[in-house]
């Protein structure tokens, strides 16, 4: 590696100072140099914010879990959308722009769901979970579209993923011969958020194209992959959903691999697909072994222990010799 | 909370040094830094790859021993004996020149993590086995640890080894303290303590060797179990750990801010302020959170940083449960607290200070 490439962070100058290369001097002027002052009270300025916020929140709703029996139903609506609308209120004089502001709606959004679960216990409508997910969903997709904010998108897609889930189980009721499609549905899902994404990014879209976005995206998408994919390879009678989602869970990897080895090259997301991947040949190592060795089971342990390292050890070999290529490209 | 601070490279770092007159032999300083880049371990992602793989592996083994009959907790001895057999087998493995650069050197490296893991575990359950004492467990693992720590050198097996003896020295304490001479408390207290002296050193300390790092990270980690489990936390004395968190985590913004002077800056005396109000209303994995998100911040550690964001959630969602308070005066402690601190930022806010120059 050359020189400038090497990172200069805290840990170089802790090291450069203990071996005798730097003054306490000069150390104190480097690592002013790496974090001036004004970046620490920022830092803390923003710690502030969130850690209080967070407890401050937490204190409200501790609250409310206290007095929950003795609490009259107009109290518990109206201190909800007080809430609610001096959140979003107060988020629209600070600007949505704004981290105050973003961090006030994604307060708001939260608070949306805890008055529909309100909602629905005061009133006994007899809604399915599903339904409160949906409903929760489609009301904050506003605030989520405005909100240029990466977390409440996170938000979204979470509690969009719930609903979906749940609506499956609840009100789709699939037979056994259909259950494995709600993984296609998932993978979709996520699959087309992480296309957003990083359409949002190629366009330079600052606030989502922030690392954290893709990786909780591609991981998310490769966990709706993944579980069919495995299962249909151990499977000796796959149903049709599995023969579709399995299927599709395994183009799924080869899409992923192929967009971040080749045209957005991203270390860890090749890394997590190649792990999804390695994990789907150890399931189809284990339905090959435990066939051929049939009853002799502790020939099977061995031969699949033997048989995961080759495979890991494989793709080891091969994510080293390709990060190079995806560090320069991705610099 | 990411850390967006501009990355730079070290030759920006030595133009800025050489201006100020900070260093006399550049030449000298590069070629040390070049040499310490040859000692960098894998990446972080293919470690874990090499982790699952590991554990993977380990399981496979363990049900080939058991199904030849090898694993017999009527016969402790065997195991005692097949599983620093692993042991060796691991670290000779592991010693082969050139392993991870080819698929078979990956293999032998993955091999070899496998078999150590396997080994442990057999050492581990024979020795417990062998035994009547509950600290029996705690002390194979201590003694498979420290025997191999430094002849097995790869980061995942010190972490997860130095991890295993602090979490089965809690939980023995824990369950068994109260039957040892010394008051429970005191161990429990004095457990905690040393842990955070020598963890506190090891993250923070420029003269720590690196391979000394997954110990320092099994501690941050053990410390935030004590901080977040009930029951480890109220078997100490819990004003003692109180007061050891904020003491800390003064000394902590003295240490990032590069001296105790830094501590009379409005912002500090303000964040001093709040760690006393911390420790006053018993939130320590509150502290341990801001105190690993500090360390993570200044030493550009993503895993701490992200170890201290996920740890303040995780202390609410338990703090809801914990049994020695009601909710009425949780739900007011969480309250005045988010209270103080956002009248802090507000503070900064309004002199300018979370814009300062």
């Amino acid at each position: 590696m050359a020189i400038d490439q090497v990172p200069a962070n805290r840990r170089l100058v802790e090291e450069l100072y203990a071996n005798g290369y730097l003054t306490a001097a000069a150390r104190q002027a480097a690592l002013e140099f790496l974090k001036p002052h004004d970046q620490w009270s920022l830092w803390i300025s923003r710690l502030l914010l969130i850690v209080g916020s967070a407890l401050a929140l937490s204190g409200v709703v501790y609250f409310f879990a206290f007095n929950w029996s003795q609490i009259p139903p107009i109290a518990k609506f109206a201190s909800i959308q007080i809430g609610i609308v001096a959140a979003v209120g107060a988020a629209s004089v600070w600007g949505f722009t704004r981290t105050h502001g973003q961090v006030l709606v994604v307060g708001a959004s939260v608070l949306v769901g805890v008055f529909l679960a309100v909602f629905g216990q005061v009133y006994q409508t007899g809604a399915d979970a599903f339904e409160l997910f949906t409903a929760w969903s489609v009301l904050i997709l506003g605030w989520s579209v405005i909100s240029n904010f990466a977390p409440q998108w996170a938000l979204w897609l979470a509690v969009t993923n719930v609903a979906l889930g749940l609506w499956w189980r609840q009100a789709a009721l699939p037979s056994e011969e259909m259950a494995f499609l709600i993984y296609a549905y998932l993978a979709l899902l996520n699959g087309m958020a992480l296309a957003v994404r990083e359409w949002g990014a190629l366009r330079g879209v600052d606030w989502i194209a922030r690392r954290w976005t893709r990786v909780l995206l591609t991981i998310a998408t490769l966990l709706a992959l993944l579980v069919p994919a495995s299962t249909l390879v151990m499977a000796d009678d796959p149903t049709t959903s599995m023969l579709v989602a399995g299927i599709m869970g395994l183009i799924g990897h080869v899409v992923l691999y192929s967009a971040y080895r080749h045209l957005l090259p991203d270390a860890w997301a090749v890394s997590a697909t190649v792990l999804s991947g390695c994990l789907v040949l150890d399931a189809a190592a284990y339905r090959i072994l435990s066939s051929a060795l049939g009853d002799n089971t502790a020939a099977t342990w061995l031969s699949l222990g033997l048989a995961t390292l080759v495979i890991f050890a494989t793709a080891m070999v091969y994510l080293r010799s390709i990060a190079p290529k995806l560090k320069a490209a991705h610099d | 909370m990411t850390d967006r601070a501009t990355m730079h490279r070290v030759p920006a770092l030595l133009d800025a040094l050489a201006r100020d007159g900070h260093i006399s032999d550049r030449q000298a300083v590069e070629a040390f830094v070049l040499a310490r880049q040859g000692e960098t371990e894998l990446p972080l992602h293919i470690r874990v790859l090499a982790g699952i793989a590991a554990v993977i592996a380990c399981a496979c083994f363990v049900g080939f021993l058991w199904k030849l009959g090898l694993i017999d907790y009527d016969e402790p001895a065997g195991m005692l004996l097949i599983g620093p057999a692993f042991i060796v087998a691991a670290i000779v493995l592991n010693r082969i020149p050139g392993v991870s650069q080819t698929t078979v050197g990956s293999f032998l490296l993955q091999a070899s993590l496998a078999m150590m893991a396997t080994g442990k575990l057999l050492f581990i359950i024979g020795f417990n086995e062998s035994f009547s004492t509950p600290w029996a467990w705690s002390l194979a693992a201590l003694i498979v640890t420290a025997a191999t720590y430094h002849l097995f050198p790869m980061s995942i097996d010190r972490f997860l080894s130095s991890f295993v003896v602090l979490l089965s020295v809690m939980v023995t304490t824990v369950v068994w303290g109260e039957e040892t001479t010394l008051p429970h408390e005191l161990l429990m207290t004095g457990f905690f303590g040393l842990q955070l002296t020598v963890g506190a050193v090891l993250l923070t300390h420029g003269r720590i060797r690196r391979e000394h790092l997954p110990l320092g990270y099994a501690i941050a980690f053990s410390l935030c179990v004590i901080g977040l489990t009930s029951p480890a936390y109220v078997a100490t004395y819990p004003m003692v750990v109180n007061g050891m968190l904020a003491g800390g985590l003064i000394a902590l913004f003295a240490w990032a801010g590069g001296g105790v002077d830094i501590l009379k800056r409005p912002p500090m005396v303000l964040a001093s302020l709040g760690a006393v109000l911390l420790a006053l209303i018993s939130a320590p994995a509150l502290m341990l959170s801001i105190g690993a998100m500090i360390i993570g911040y200044a030493k550009h550690e993503r895993r701490l940083l992200i170890l201290g964001a996920l740890l303040m959630p995780a202390f609410l969602w338990t703090y809801y449960y914990d049994p020695e308070v009601s909710l009425l005066m949780k739900s007011a402690i969480l309250t005045v607290t988010g209270g103080a601190l956002l009248a802090g930022r507000f503070y900064m806010s309004y002199t300018g200070k979370s814009r300062e120059a």
